[in-house]
């Protein structure tokens, strides 16, 4: 009887895994296939599955992702295709934490700066706030190009997600109203499609 | 007869009370600083460090008296000098001049104890066209402690370029950062805030030479709001500049670029989106700055920025070059390229005045 019972489990084991390596690929094909933010929606049904297969083995999800940086003029914001695993965090935080990661890609320039940490993020009716410790604003170069592509990089990539219609930054908890006295941050941004052209 | 006597008491009680309610402040005021009085004039043609200048020296019964200079350098072409804790004594109110310098020296008590000397100089007023110093009493040539003013014939560093079409006009300039906010700072140190107060003076004289009235959210090395403002507070202040001036038509926002990657460069201009009236003068401005200063044209852009979004007047920020560019800090720091481009900026204004 035990057997029976340890055979069954091992199905139901083998069948969930199937289940996973299935919408692995399926998000992986549609990532590369249209390229934009469908992957976010498969990375949600992601972990529901994990939890019908709470008895087998905890595989990370892997989800493809894009992250903006700035090209090497400061004129325009690349795309950066990542896949990331996401470790029992939030994809937004995981999309995030790829973007402080930074970039070696030629033509990218990294323009947050290095010591920057995320803090959390959050996404309620549609609006993503993002909590950067003060490192954000202590070593930025500044500059109205340079404002212009730190803030567009965070805003892209957390809109990227089909549901995050703005974005709200904020340093040790407290609203920004400017980084370097240029934009005004006091409001949540929009997606900033222009530096994307 | 009674009730005159009566009335007259009345009056005298109450003057008496009066003057017993005024008197000890004005005893408190006399103790902490004395009054200076005026007792001294004279007004010759001299040579100063190998200049011919006129030296008009006014000097008062004591020393150590706190004066501040102001100018109207280009309509007025007025030299003021501001006397705290002074009354003008013995001196007339106004006395005429060597012509060829200036016309008049007019003294006034303005308020209480504050006197004003202003002459009425021939030339524009501006720095290198004269000098104010405090000279101590010199008992051999019996002359007080004195103020000492020389108003030079030829000289200063003021810019003779005059554009056409924006006379008239009121026109509002903000030298981007300063104070406690130095803005960006180039690879050999030049700051944001000195480029842009520099320009911004350069583009206050050509527009005032031309006719127009300027206001500029600051004129020195300052913050606009004070120190430790937050960034709303500060760029509000600037933005209330122009608000508070009746008549202003015009904001425009002189800044540097800076970015992460030095190889980033050129110029571009900036105004917020949805407004016909900004995206003109943005794209005036952008055109001179090209032909002007030669850099890499980055474009017109629409930008979520502050002082343009709040500004209820047609408003531009202006990125003259990147200070973060060692070829560009380099320009950025030299006074004739700061000169050009002030030139550049003041002829796309006049194109937005008269329309072409």
């Amino acid at each position: 009887m035990k057997k029976y019972v340890r055979y069954a489990m091992l199905g139901l084991a083998i069948f969930a895994l199937a289940l996973l390596a299935g919408c692995g690929s399926e998000t992986a094909g549609k990532g590369t296939a249209d390229g934009s933010s469908s992957s976010a929606i498969q990375a949600e049904s992601a972990p529901a599955a994990t939890s019908s297969s709470q008895g087998a083995e905890k595989k990370p999800q892997k989800l493809t992702i894009k992250v903006y940086y700035p090209d090497e003029q400061g004129m325009k914001l690349i795309a950066d295709k990542r896949t990331v695993t996401l470790d029992g965090q939030e994809k937004y935080t995981a999309a995030m934490e790829s973007l402080l990661e930074g970039t070696k890609e030629k033509g990218q320039t990294n323009i947050i700066p290095k010591q920057t940490k995320l803090r959390s993020v959050k996404v309620e009716n549609g609006t993503a706030t993002v909590d950067f410790t003060g490192d954000l604003r202590k070593d930025f170069v500044g500059g109205s190009t340079g404002e212009t592509m730190l803030v567009g990089s965070v805003v892209d990539t957390l809109t990227e997600f089909p549901e995050v219609k703005k974005v709200q930054i904020l340093i040790d908890g407290k609203k920004v109203e400017s980084l370097s006295g240029h934009m005004d941050l006091s409001q949540p941004m929009g997606r900033m499609a222009d530096l994307l052209k | 007869m009674f009730s005159k006597i009566c009335r007259g008491a009345a009056m005298l009680l109450m003057l008496l009370a009066c003057a017993a309610a005024i008197l000890p402040q004005n005893g408190e005021a006399a103790r902490r600083e004395a009054v200076h009085r005026l007792n001294y004039f004279q007004s010759y043609e001299t040579e100063v460090d190998g200049r011919q200048a006129l030296r008009i020296e006014v000097g008062m019964d004591r020393d150590n008296v706190t004066y501040d200079v102001t100018t109207r350098p280009y309509l007025e072409k007025q030299l003021i000098i501001d006397l705290s804790n002074t009354e003008p004594g013995k001196l007339k109110p106004d006395y005429t001049l060597l012509a060829k310098y200036a016309k008049h020296l007019h003294i006034r008590e303005l308020e209480a104890r504050h006197t004003q000397i202003r002459i009425d100089c021939k030339n524009p007023v501006v720095d290198g066209s004269y000098a104010v110093h405090a000279e101590p009493a010199d008992r051999k040539a019996k002359k007080p402690y004195r103020l000492v003013i020389d108003i030079f014939a030829t000289g200063g560093t003021a810019s003779s370029s005059r554009v056409a079409g924006v006379s008239g006009h009121s026109v509002v300039i903000d030298p981007g950062h300063g104070g406690s906010d130095t803005g960006a700072v180039g690879p050999t140190g030049v700051t944001e805030a000195s480029v842009t107060l520099a320009v911004s003076k350069d583009l206050q004289s050509i527009l005032e030479n031309s006719g127009a009235r300027v206001t500029m959210t600051r004129n020195k090395d300052v913050d606009v709001y004070g120190p430790n403002a937050s960034d709303r507070q500060e760029l509000q202040a600037r933005v209330n500049v122009g608000e508070y001036t009746p008549g202003a038509e015009l904001f425009v926002s002189i800044h540097c670029n800076a970015f992460s990657n030095p190889a980033s460069h050129g110029m571009e201009t900036y105004y917020y989106a949805g407004s016909p009236r900004g995206e003109r003068i943005a794209t005036l401005v952008n055109e001179e700055l090209e032909k002007a200063g030669g850099l890499f044209n980055r474009g017109v852009k629409t930008a979520n920025f502050y002082v343009i979004k709040h500004s209820s007047m047609p408003a531009t920020l202006a990125e003259l070059a990147f200070i973060t560019n060692a070829h560009e800090e380099q320009l950025l720091s030299n006074a004739q390229y700061q000169m050009k481009l002030a030139e550049a900026i003041a002829r796309a204004i006049g194109r937005y005045f008269s329309g072409n």
